[in-house]
């Protein structure tokens, strides 16, 4: 059985429907994440699990127990959230300890314990000091000191990166993910950034007002998208996705037309008519004689990439690319596409599936 | 080393200081009063020491009713302030933390009845209702009666003090494996011991110098607290004994004074939530 589970899960508050008809599992020691927009119920779903929620409807399973209604000090799993809560009336000695404390662990194996969690994260120095009196980073480390130091069955992380500033955010996401490999304990891992997601999960949950739109690897989110909010969520610019007509083996992107036979031939069910595309910026290569003619409209060079923006007729592609290229807007470039990598979704949304090679 | 010289004042600011140094001596004459009088040997209505003395504490503390007067205030001011804050801070953290239908009309109306229904509107009733009660002259009559009025001032202070301290920490704490008792001691009472304090500090100088519902509901002299005591300070003929009344006017103000000091002192009155006071 799953590690932790969730059975067809639904939570009200009022009349907003925050999470609705849940279903999913976590495998031991997997990083989860549940990724999405602000308001979408990720936030809801990790309080469910740590029981500062209780299903309106469904069960959840924590370590093959329904814990559905036992009360979160119960459920063994520590929780990091997002301003920490670092209890302000207390050292940082006193705030790693207080789980165990609460528990009535021996004196002498909470000072072994501290310590022994305090020299590893490296906040040591600090014991003695009070939460206002340290950085973000620092409050970050403590805060998830206090967590490790329960050995929980997983560990329940609320957007822990957000109060951090840029710099610190990209280097606190390698050491999470460092700790997570050392540790091997479980992780529910709630955020609205994509590169979070992709860089530290081993299976991705993309939620949207209160539905899981595609559970998958990194990968499998990234390459196939099950539907157009999954695929204009995910990449940095996200994918391109055009209005586009079919015509038995051509696109008609505006007022050009682009001959794809083979995409036609794979697909798992005959489309005709009107259809949305898509296509990862990276999979756009600039050529002079490309089959499609369109505007530079805005050039961002990033350093290393570059992200242009062509208009064909009244839609916007994005091209990212890493040739240095002269370029400037008002200049007409031809475009190819990567065939292999065009994505074709119905009227609703739903990618429609092609044929495995 | 440039010295600053001193600007010349200008015309405004001239002005400006014949205004107010009429208004601060209105205001600080009573104060510096209470404090030469009670040491005059031939204290009057006017601020004059003479030649100082301490004859009037010792009056004071010969009699009986004086000294008994101190320990009612206590017992009143001290069972009200436990009540108070109590009750308060339980149903202030309720209306603070947990939504329900009709909340915010709850405490409209709570404040709304404090401040418009209070005092000698209320005294008929009041007294109507602790004669029914079995409560005149009894000190708890009092303590309930101060409770009343004071309790929905004191919730609403300390809802908003509550709603100021993130209830992450209370989540955080339940997570962590706490029980909820735990979470009350531990994590809540530390957090909001400033607000508390503020409550109990409130409520203190308001049942300690609180004149009309023990004068409405104590009969007997010897439960009778300061407030009402002082009254009975005249000689034989009937002339007020202003040598006593100022000396046990000073004993009376200073305990409020030493209070506010060592709060003041102790924690400066600032918190960690929004809350300035």
């Amino acid at each position: 059985m799953a590690w932790i589970e969730f059975d067809h899960v639904t939570k009200r508050f009022e009349e907003v429907v925050a999470v609705n008809d849940v279903s999913f599992s976590v495998e031991k020691g997997e990083f989860f994440t549940l990724l999405g927009p602000s308001g979408c119920g990720k936030s809801t779903t990790l309080r469910l699990i740590a029981g500062l929620e209780i299903p309106t409807e469904g069960r959840v399973f924590i370590a093959g127990k329904d814990v559905t209604f036992i009360p979160p000090g119960q459920r063994n799993v520590a929780m990091v959230f997002q301003n920490y809560a670092l209890y302000p009336h207390m050292t940082v000695y006193q705030n790693i300890a207080y789980p165990l404390t609460v528990r009535k662990v021996d004196r002498k194996e909470i000072d072994q314990r501290v310590k022994y969690v305090a020299e590893n994260l490296q906040i040591h120095s600090l014991l003695q000091r009070y939460p206002m009196e340290i950085s973000g980073g620092q409050q970050q480390r403590v805060a998830l000191a206090r967590a490790i130091i329960q050995t929980p069955n997983a560990f329940l992380l609320d957007e822990p990166l957000s109060n951090l500033d840029a710099k610190l955010r990209i280097e606190a996401r390698s050491f999470l993910k460092h700790l997570h490999m050392e540790l091997g304990t479980t992780v529910v891992y709630v955020t609205h950034d994509q590169a979070e997601a992709m860089a530290l999960s081993s299976r991705i949950a993309v939620m949207d007002s209160g539905n899981i739109r595609q559970i998958g690897t990194p990968k499998e989110i990234y390459d196939s998208p099950a539907d157009t909010f999954v695929a204009g969520f995910i990449g940095n610019p996200p994918m391109n996705l055009l209005e586009v007509e079919i015509i038995g083996y051509r696109v008609k992107l505006e007022d050009q037309l682009l001959e794809v036979p083979e995409l036609v031939e794979k697909l798992l069910k005959p489309v005709d008519g009107k259809v949305t595309m898509g296509i990862r910026p990276e999979h756009v290569k600039i050529a002079d004689r490309g089959e499609l003619k369109g505007t530079v409209y805005v050039v961002e060079p990033l350093g290393a990439e570059i992200i242009i923006t062509v208009k064909l007729g009244n839609q916007f592609l994005k091209v990212l690319t890493f040739e240095e290229m002269n370029i400037s807007p008002g200049d007409v470039i031809g475009l190819n596409l990567n065939r292999e990598k065009i994505l074709l979704f119905d009227e609703r949304g739903i990618r429609i599936e092609k044929r495995a090679e | 080393m440039i010295r600053k010289r001193r600007r010349p004042l200008t015309a405004l600011e001239i002005v400006r200081y014949i205004v107010l140094i009429p208004i601060l001596a209105f205001f600080l004459a009573p104060i510096v009063w209470l404090f030469v009088t009670p040491f005059s040997s031939r204290p009057s209505l006017s601020i004059s020491l003479g030649k100082p003395t301490l004859s009037n504490f010792v009056r004071v503390f010969q009699n009986k009713i004086a000294l008994l007067a101190f320990r009612n205030s206590l017992i009143i001011a001290v069972g009200t302030v436990v009540l108070v804050t109590v009750a308060a801070l339980l149903a202030a953290y309720v209306l603070s933390r947990k939504k329900f239908k009709g909340r915010d009309i709850l405490l409209y109306v709570l404040i709304l009845f404090s401040s418009v229904v209070t005092g000698v509107a209320a005294m008929v009733p009041l007294f109507m209702m602790n004669l029914k009660l079995g409560l005149i002259d009894k000190h708890l009559g009092v303590i309930l009666t101060m409770s009343g009025g004071l309790l929905p001032t004191s919730v609403f202070i300390l809802k908003d003090f509550i709603d100021s301290i993130s209830i992450t920490y209370e989540e955080a704490a339940l997570v962590d494996g706490s029980t909820p008792l735990q979470v009350m001691f531990r994590i809540f009472l530390p957090l909001s011991s400033r607000g508390v304090i503020v409550i109990a500090m409130l409520t203190f100088v308001n049942a300690w110098s609180n004149f009309l519902v023990p004068f409405i509901l104590l009969r007997s002299t010897t439960l009778y607290p300061i407030s009402i005591a002082i009254y009975t300070f005249f000689t034989e003929i009937g002339v007020p004994d202003i040598g006593m009344i100022s000396a046990y006017s000073l004993m009376y103000t200073l305990p409020v004074i030493v209070v506010y000091l060592i709060i003041e002192k102790r924690f400066g009155f600032s918190f960690y939530g929004g809350l300035k006071a």
